[in-house]
């Protein structure tokens, strides 16, 4: 992946770009919705096979001290995550999983804001590709009711030394070391739920509806039996977790 | 255009204090998200991102005073909201007498730290942070509020020097 700044001299991160290239050259037209499905999978398990390799190669620049590169490597990686999302999103969508699908565009978005947060030298692609994700979900879904938790923290950790939150130096959502710190919630206690128009989380979202006596699901306007919709919310992210692992 | 500055009267931080049983701060300080309505201390409450804060102005070395202690923080809200939510940063009139080139320096902490996170990241969400200027200790102070896209936040500090010239 070029940069703005151009090419790394580190290793790790000249082959993670060579291994992207050849990923991008041997799968990339796979990308588009129009293409076969058999292509799209087959571009999904590449990728998701080059999410694993940069974690390998995301250590080797640790041990070479190289800071930079491996903050590289990790906006690579993210991007990576974006475009495999954005790849199961089609997948999902072709199949008729539109629950999942959903979920695979908003883990797109997340991804791919990580990958410009990353680094200051985030290819343009990541912010066009986040935003073809903004519109496909103006377009392909209809508008959510998206859910937020309000909740007082009682305790946090620094995800990256385990030290107390803000006891440590590590400042929350820079890069160290190839790893975003983030805060950790160890024991918290909710306080309000709140519709939102912008929440944190969109896949904090009503997936049902009762319409006139009758329980559908939001995407699909299909009726869901009432014992079914508990279970759907965790049953659908398990789904996007299992898919990647796999 | 929206206006994202506003100014408003600020009640008289240093009495606040003695209320809830805290000393008054002499420098810079967090106020906690509802500093004006707690009844007691135990009731004081953070914006999340407060932890945040304090970590840059200690590595900053700047003279914060804070109303709890590391070891212990207030608890903390986490509204999970895709804006972000900063905390209220008191600067007292002893502070801004004395070290006036420090209040742009923890300003520019705060809204540099806000633009470096998500300026580069396109998107509606919005920044929110407050500053309050004390302009004598008997009297009331002045709440100067940022609530608005996330590059605007820089507009805080012309706006907090702008109330402090006008106190004088």
């Amino acid at each position: 992946m070029g940069t703005e700044d151009g090419p790394s001299q580190n290793s790790a991160v000249i082959e993670f770009d060579r291994e992207l290239h050849e990923v991008l050259a041997a799968h990339g037209k796979a990308l588009y919705p129009s293409r076969a499905l058999e292509l799209q999978r087959s571009a999904a398990s590449a990728l998701s096979a080059l999410l694993k390799r940069s974690e390998v190669l995301k250590v080797q620049a640790k041990d070479s001290g190289d800071e930079d590169a491996a903050a590289r490597i990790l906006m690579g990686e993210c991007f990576v995550e974006g475009l495999m999302a954005s790849c199961r999103l089609w997948i999902s969508f072709r199949e008729g999983e539109m629950d999942s699908a959903w979920e695979w565009l908003i883990r797109g978005q997340g991804a791919f804001e990580a990958a410009i947060r990353a680094h200051l030298d985030a290819p343009p692609q990541a912010r066009e590709r986040l935003a073809h994700l903004e519109a496909l979900e103006i377009l392909l879904f209809p508008p959510q009711a998206f859910l937020s938790t309000g909740m007082v923290i009682r305790q946090s950790e620094c995800s990256l030394c385990g030290c107390a939150f803000g006891s440590c130096d590590h400042i929350e959502g820079r890069v160290y070391d190839g790893e975003f710190a983030r805060r950790v919630v160890i024991e918290a206690v909710p306080r309000e739920v709140s519709f939102v128009e912008t929440p944190d989380d969109k896949g904090c979202r009503a997936y049902t509806i009762d319409c006139d006596g009758v329980n559908r699901n939001v995407l699909t306007w299909e009726e869901v039996p009432r014992e079914k919709e508990h279970a759907q919310a965790d049953t659908e992210r398990q789904d996007t977790k299992q898919t990647e692992a796999s | 255009m929206e206006e994202a500055v506003t100014i408003g009267p600020y009640l008289a931080v240093a009495e606040r204090a003695a209320e809830l049983g805290l000393e008054a701060p002499r420098t810079l300080a967090l106020l906690p998200r509802n500093f004006e309505s707690a009844v007691e201390r135990d009731e004081l409450l953070d914006e999340a991102s407060a932890a945040t804060i304090h970590q840059l102005l200690r590595q900053a070395g700047l003279p914060e005073e804070r109303f709890d202690s590391p070891q212990e923080p207030f608890l903390a809200l986490a509204q999970h909201a895709v804006d972000w939510y900063g905390p209220t940063l008191f600067l007292s009139a002893g502070f801004i007498n004395e070290s006036p080139l420090l209040v742009g320096v923890a300003i520019n902490l705060i809204t540099d730290y806000v633009r470096e996170l998500f300026g580069r990241v396109p998107g509606r969400r919005r920044a929110h942070l407050a500053v309050v200027v004390e302009r004598d200790a008997e009297k009331e102070s002045v709440r100067i509020s940022y609530d608005g896209e996330i590059e605007g936040i820089k507009e805080l500090l012309p706006a907090v020097e702008r109330a402090i010239s006008d106190g004088h």
